[in-house]
C-alpha cells in the first residue's frame, strides 16, 4: 500500500525504488486512527476517573483532568474529535513528504573483500595499528552503520586509525535460508573472519550491534586466538528484562509464528516490523508528525529520511533462525539461562577471555538497558559506556561521535598497544 | 498556493467540529485545542504503556466491557423513557 499518487518506478537493477514505509504503513495508519478511536470513547471514563492509567501517567493525567473539570463534554468530545483529525492529517502529510522526499542514499561503495551468496565483506580501508570487523543483526541492513557521510561510524572509523570491516548479510540466499545459527556463525561469520586474517596481519577485535553482538559473542568465544577484543553495542542477553508480561505474548506466539514460518518459509519483513511497532506502537504517528513540520531541505529532514529508508529495508528472516530468536530467545530467554549453544559449545559470556566493550544506551527501547546490563556483569573484562541515546540513535545520533564512536576507537586503539 | 487536497481536509476538519457546537473564533477555543491535544498525546502514552504490559491490557478490556455494558444499560433505559413520555395526539 503507497500513499504515493505515482506507481513505483524501478531501479536500475530492477528493483521499484519508491518508498513504502513506514512499513507495515496500513497497521501504523490503523493503529493511529485506532488509538484517537479509543482516546474519544475513554474520555467520559477518563472524566469520571474509571480508567487506569498506567502508574508513571496517574499524576499528568489527574493533572489534566482537573483542567478539563469545568469544560462542558460535547465541547470537549468536539474539540478532542478535532485535534484527532487534524494529527492524523498531520501524519498522512509527514508520510506524504517521506514518500515525496528526494534524498537518495548515494554514498561510495567500499570494496568487496569477500563474498559467498549474498553476504559480503565489505572494507572501508584505514590506515593504522588495528583491524574491527562489524557484525551486524541479522534483520536490518548493515548500512545503519554507514546511514550519510556525516553520520557514517565505519568511516569515521576508518579515518581514525582502525582498519574497519562490516559483514553484509543482506536477504538470506537459498543456502542461508536453510541456516541455523551454527551455519551463520560457525559458517559464514567464521569464514568471513578468516578472509579478513587472510588479507591483513593487524590485530583484529570483533564489534556486534545489536542481535550481531550475540552472533559475535559466539564466535568470538570460539575463535579467541584469533582475536584481540570484543565490542558488543546495544546487544541484548537477558530476554526478558524489562519487558514485563510481554515474554508471555512471546510464548503465545509459538504456534502462530510456526504457521507463518511453514506458511512463507521465512519470517517476512513486515511481520518483524509489525513486531518492532509492537514495542512503540505510536512512534510512527509522532514521528511523522514531527516531520510534516520540518524543511524538506533541512539537515533534520534528510537525516530522518535516511533512517527511515534504512528502517523500511529489511530483510526476511529464516526460519530456524527465526525460531531461535523469538521463540528460544524472547519466549524462554535460553542465552541468559547458560542454555544457548552453538555448534555444541555453551556460549557462555563469562569464559571470554579477551577485553570487552559494551555500549548500553541509556534509552533504549528496543533492547532495554537491563538486558545488555546482565551481558557486561557476566563479562570477566570489560569497559562500559552508557550513552545518553536510543537504540539506532546511539550510531547515527548527533551524539554518537561523543557517546559511542571517540569511546569506542580508544579502547580499540588500546587494544593494539 | 493551497493544495486543493489540503483544503478539502481543513474544511472537513472544521466540520466536524462545527457539527458538535465547537467554532475556532469561540471563547477559549485555542485553550480547548491545546487541552485536547495533550490528553490525545496521553492517551498515546497509555497505550503505548498497555503495549508492553498485556496485564494491564486484560485489565484495560475488562474496563472497556464494563463500561460499554453499563452505557447499554444506560442508553436502555433513556429509550424506554422516551417512549412513555410521547405528547399526546401524536402517532405511537
Amino acid at each position: 500500500m503507497s500513499l504515493s499518487k505515482n506507481p513505483p518506478e524501478p531501479g536500475p537493477e530492477g528493483r521499484a525504488t519508491a518508498r513504502l514505509g513506514p512499513r507495515p504503513l496500513a497497521l501504523h495508519l490503523a493503529i493511529a486512527m485506532t488509538t484517537g478511536a479509543g482516546a474519544l470513547a475513554a474520555l467520559p471514563g477518563a472524566r469520571a476517573g474509571v480508567v487506569a492509567w498506567s502508574p508513571d501517567l496517574m499524576d499528568e493525567a489527574a493533572t489534566l483532568l482537573d483542567e478539563l473539570a469545568g469544560t462542558e463534554t460535547n465541547l470537549l468530545m468536539a474539540a478532542v474529535a478535532r485535534a484527532q483529525s487534524r494529527r492524523l492529517d498531520e501524519m498522512i502529510s509527514g508520510i506524504r513528504a517521506y514518500h515525496a522526499h528526494a534524498y537518495v542514499r548515494d554514498l561510495p561503495e567500499p570494496d568487496v573483500l569477500w563474498q559467498e551468496g549474498t553476504t559480503r565483506l565489505l572494507d572501508y580501508g584505514g590506515e593504522g595499528p588495528i583491524a574491527a570487523l562489524f557484525v551486524p543483526s541479522l534483520i536490518n541492513r548493515f548500512y545503519v552503520l554507514d546511514i550519510t557521510a556525516e553520520r557514517s561510524l565505519l568511516r569515521w572509523l576508518a579515518g581514525n586509525g582502525v582498519r574497519t570491516l562490516v559483514v553484509d548479510w543482506d536477504t538470506p540466499d537459498d543456502a542461508a535460508r536453510d541456516y541455523d545459527l551454527d551455519g551463520y556463525i560457525g559458517g559464514r561469520l567464521e569464514r568471513a573472519l578468516d578472509a579478513v586474517l587472510a588479507t591483513q596481519d593487524r590485530p583484529l577485535a570483533l564489534v556486534g550491534y545489536c542481535l550481531g553482538g550475540n552472533l559475535a559473542l559466539a564466535a568470538a568465544l570460539r575463535r579467541s586466538r584469533d582475536l584481540v577484543g570484543l565490542g558488543l553495542l546495544a546487544a541484548p542477553w537477558d530476554f526478558h528484562a524489562g519487558r514485563g508480561a510481554q515474554t508471555e505474548l512471546f510464548q503465545l506466539m509459538e504456534g502462530g509464528l510456526e504457521v507463518l514460518l511453514q506458511g512463507f518459509g521465512a519470517l517476512p519483513v513486515d511481520v518483524l516490523q509489525a513486531l518492532f511497532a509492537s514495542l512503540d506502537p505510536n512512534l510512527a504517528a509522532r514521528k511523522f508528525r514531527r516531520f510534516s513540520r520540518l524543511e524538506p531541505d533541512s539537515r533534520a529532514a534528510k537525516i530522518f529520511v535516511a533512517l527511515e529508508d534504512w528502517l523500511n529495508d529489511g530483510v526476511p528472516l529464516a526460519p530456524k533462525v527465526a525460531r531461535t530468536c523469538l521463540v528460544d530467545w524472547y519466549g524462554h530467554n535460553r542465552p541468559y539461562h547458560g542454555d544457548w549453544q552453538v555448534c555444541g559449545a555453551p556460549v557462555r559470556p563469562e569464559g571470554l577471555e579477551l577485553p570487552a566493550f559494551v555500549a548500553i544506551p541509556a534509552n533504549d527501547r528496543i533492547v532495554p538497558p537491563a538486558s545488555t546490563e546482565a551481558l557486561s556483569k557476566a563479562l570477566p573484562n570489560v569497559r562500559v559506556v552508557a550513552p545518553n541515546a536510543g537504540h539506532i540513535g546511539m550510531v547515527v545520533g548527533s551524539a554518537g561521535p561523543t557517546g559511542l564512536w571517540q569511546p569506542l576507537c580508544d579502547w580499540l586503539l588500546g587494544l593494539a598497544k | 498556493m493551497l493544495h486543493r487536497a489540503s483544503c478539502r481536509r481543513a474544511v472537513a476538519i472544521l466540520a466536524a467540529g462545527f457539527k458538535h457546537g465547537y467554532s475556532p473564533g469561540m471563547k477559549g477555543a485555542r485553550k480547548l485545542d491545546k487541552l485536547a491535544d495533550r490528553y490525545l498525546d496521553l492517551w498515546e502514552r497509555q497505550t503505548d504503556a498497555l503495549a508492553s504490559d498485556p496485564s494491564g491490557l486484560w485489565a484495560f478490556d475488562a474496563w472497556m466491557t464494563t463500561f460499554s455494558a453499563e452505557r447499554l444499560r444506560a442508553d436502555l433505559e433513556e429509550r424506554s423513557g422516551e417512549s412513555v413520555e410521547k405528547p399526546s395526539g401524536t402517532r405511537s
